[in-house]
């Protein structure tokens, strides 16, 4: 973010410089991938016949359907997609993306489609078509397809975390919290130290249920902790957690009939429950001495404190 | 089972200001209401039942998860069990009475399966405590067709375009998660609460207020116990980001 902004400021400094042609301003924000389709639009409709290389001119113009599109301009990116047609031919790969997104554009969701599909076809690794299909796909609600296509993504494109981000979202929609785990589990591994990540995934674990999972959890939110010791999300999470683990526990212990206390026959491992009972203490008093002196000082300490009980 | 709903103004508000804020992610919420007018005593839940919602309590713009529900829950009903003492005028009947959502996309009319499971927990919640009746919690979601016809000022005195649609728990729920198509019903949303606020609140003139708030540059800000858990502990002293009371949405009717 932080590279954007100054982009952003050079290319206003750039805009003041009477000396720094429309091309070059055209060119700094195509290299910076800066979203400004007004700006685009204003210095590069001008260059559209203007004497310049081939490859140069189609850059500008390509830059031009895009900004116009952004702008729903549809006619003007639809005109400027006949000049490029002509310059190209109806076979040239890019032309053809310009084309589908026009038609994304203007609604046409089919035709779209079709030629996606038509790139996948020439080659199933088309990375650009797949995301574009899905982008589709999940607009239109239409889940199943949507799912499938991220999936044949994700087979080729492992290590793309936003994309197991979606797949994940897409889980959670269907109640699939397992699915979903899977997936940050995924992207836990290229970000483990993303605090957002544990706490997603030990939030999902606790919502799944079970003891295994609940310890699972509790590594999570205590990871993050680990790396940001303020992060109250976590806090809260770890006593969701170690208090799910123990109501588990207590509801397992009387439901065999026999009071059969935690001991060396028990599934319920007494250090580890001690160690549970320490973390819930830990994240309890770290949360009542966060919100100290907050107006919610007091309902946090009753919550808290009623779990206790 | 037909309950008659009725929405207080200022939950209108925080729902469809809420749904602004975060126009781009999905938006969970507590309704908190009464079934029961105050001043009358309780009566075994019947069809002429009355279901008045009185306050909605953001909390989360993200799928929403157990710790997250749970913990929101607990401190909404602190939050009320704390109004009930302090303030010996208020309804003590006053309770969490269903939840409110908004989806991502639009055109998604669904409501998705964890929405369910939440009313579920609400109701044996409310079942467990008042062993007489069963209770039945609602869901109000917010449509994106619907909404955007409130911005436009579309809404009619009847609450046609109001910006969302009421549903009651359905007594078959987990059978029509496994049929994959359902058909929830929706339940009529009557006129807003009369009150002190006298004939003009309808759904028309209150909706048109929602409205404008909606679309002030920049919006009428609600926060949700998700922007105070982002907020870390810095954060948490900011005393404009109560998401239990977001009192700051009063300001609407003062204009």
């Amino acid at each position: 973010m932080a590279s954007t902004t100054i982009a952003k400021m050079d290319l206003d400094a750039l805009l003041k410089d009477s000396s720094k042609s429309p091309l070059t301003i055209l060119e700094y924000i195509h290299d910076h991938k800066l979203h400004e389709p007004a700006i685009v639009l204003k210095l590069g409709i001008p260059l559209r016949k203007a004497n310049l290389a081939p490859s140069q001119l189609l850059s500008v113009l390509e830059q031009i359907i895009i900004a116009a599109l952004h702008q729903k301009k549809i006619e003007l990116a639809s005109e400027t997609l006949t000049q490029i047609k002509a310059s190209t031919g109806a076979n040239s790969l890019r032309y053809r993306k310009l084309l589908a997104l026009c038609l994304e554009s203007a609604g046409d969701f089919e035709a779209s489609l079709g030629i996606y599909n038509d790139m996948l076809s020439d080659n199933k690794s088309n990375v650009y078509a797949l995301k574009r299909k899905y982008a589709i796909l999940r607009s239109q609600l239409k889940d199943l397809e949507a799912r499938e296509c991220l999936n044949d993504y994700l087979e080729q494109n492992a290590s793309d975390a936003p994309a197991w981000v979606e797949m994940a979202k897409s889980c959670f929609e269907q109640g699939d919290y397992k699915g979903a785990a899977f997936c940050y589990e995924e992207i836990v591994l290229s970000s483990p130290m993303d605090t957002g990540v544990h706490c997603t995934l030990g939030e999902l674990y606790v919502t799944i249920g079970g003891k295994d999972n609940y310890v699972l959890a509790r590594k999570h939110f205590a990871q993050c902790l680990e790396l940001e010791k303020g992060c109250i999300r976590a806090m809260f999470g770890l006593v969701s957690a170690t208090e799910s683990y123990l109501d588990l526990m207590e509801c397992q212990l009387s439901s065999s009939g026999s009071g059969k206390k935690r001991g060396k026959d028990s599934c319920w491992d007494e250090q580890d429950v001690e160690l549970v009972r320490d973390l819930k203490a830990y994240g309890v008093e770290h949360l009542i001495k966060s919100y100290k002196g907050t107006n919610m000082s007091g309902l946090v300490e009753t919550i808290l404190s009623n779990s206790e009980n | 089972m037909t309950q008659t709903i009725q929405f207080d103004k200022t939950a209108y508000a925080k729902m469809m200001l809420h749904a602004t804020v975060n126009s781009t992610t999905a938006i969970h919420g507590i309704l908190v209401g009464s079934s029961n007018p105050k001043g009358q005593e309780q009566q075994p839940q019947g069809n002429d039942d009355v279901l008045i919602v009185l306050d909605a309590i953001p909390i989360c713009h993200s799928i929403p998860t157990k710790p997250i529900v749970d913990m929101g829950l607990r401190l909404t009903q602190a939050h009320l069990d704390h109004n009930k003492i302090i303030d010996n005028n208020s309804s003590s009947h006053d309770k969490i009475i269903g939840w409110y959502t908004a989806n991502e996309r639009t055109g998604d009319t669904k409501i998705y399966p964890m929405v369910w499971k939440i009313l579920e927990s609400i109701q044996s919640f409310h079942t467990d405590q008042e062993k007489t009746k069963t209770f039945i919690p609602i869901v109000a979601r917010i449509d994106s067709e619907s909404f955007e016809k409130m911005l436009e000022k579309k809404c009619n005195v009847d609450g046609d375009f109001k910006g969302f649609h009421v549903y009651e728990l359905p007594k078959t729920v987990l059978a029509q998660d496994k049929n994959g198509e359902e058909e929830e019903e929706k339940v009529k949303c009557e006129c807003l609460q009369e009150g002190a606020a006298g004939a003009s609140d309808n759904w028309k003139n209150v909706s048109a207020l929602v409205a404008d708030a909606c679309l002030e540059d920049p919006p009428v800000v609600v926060y949700d116990f998700e922007n105070q858990l982002e907020g870390k502990v810095s954060g948490l002293n900011k005393m404009d980001c109560d998401w239990l009371r977001n009192s700051q949405v009063n300001k609407i009717w003062e204009k």
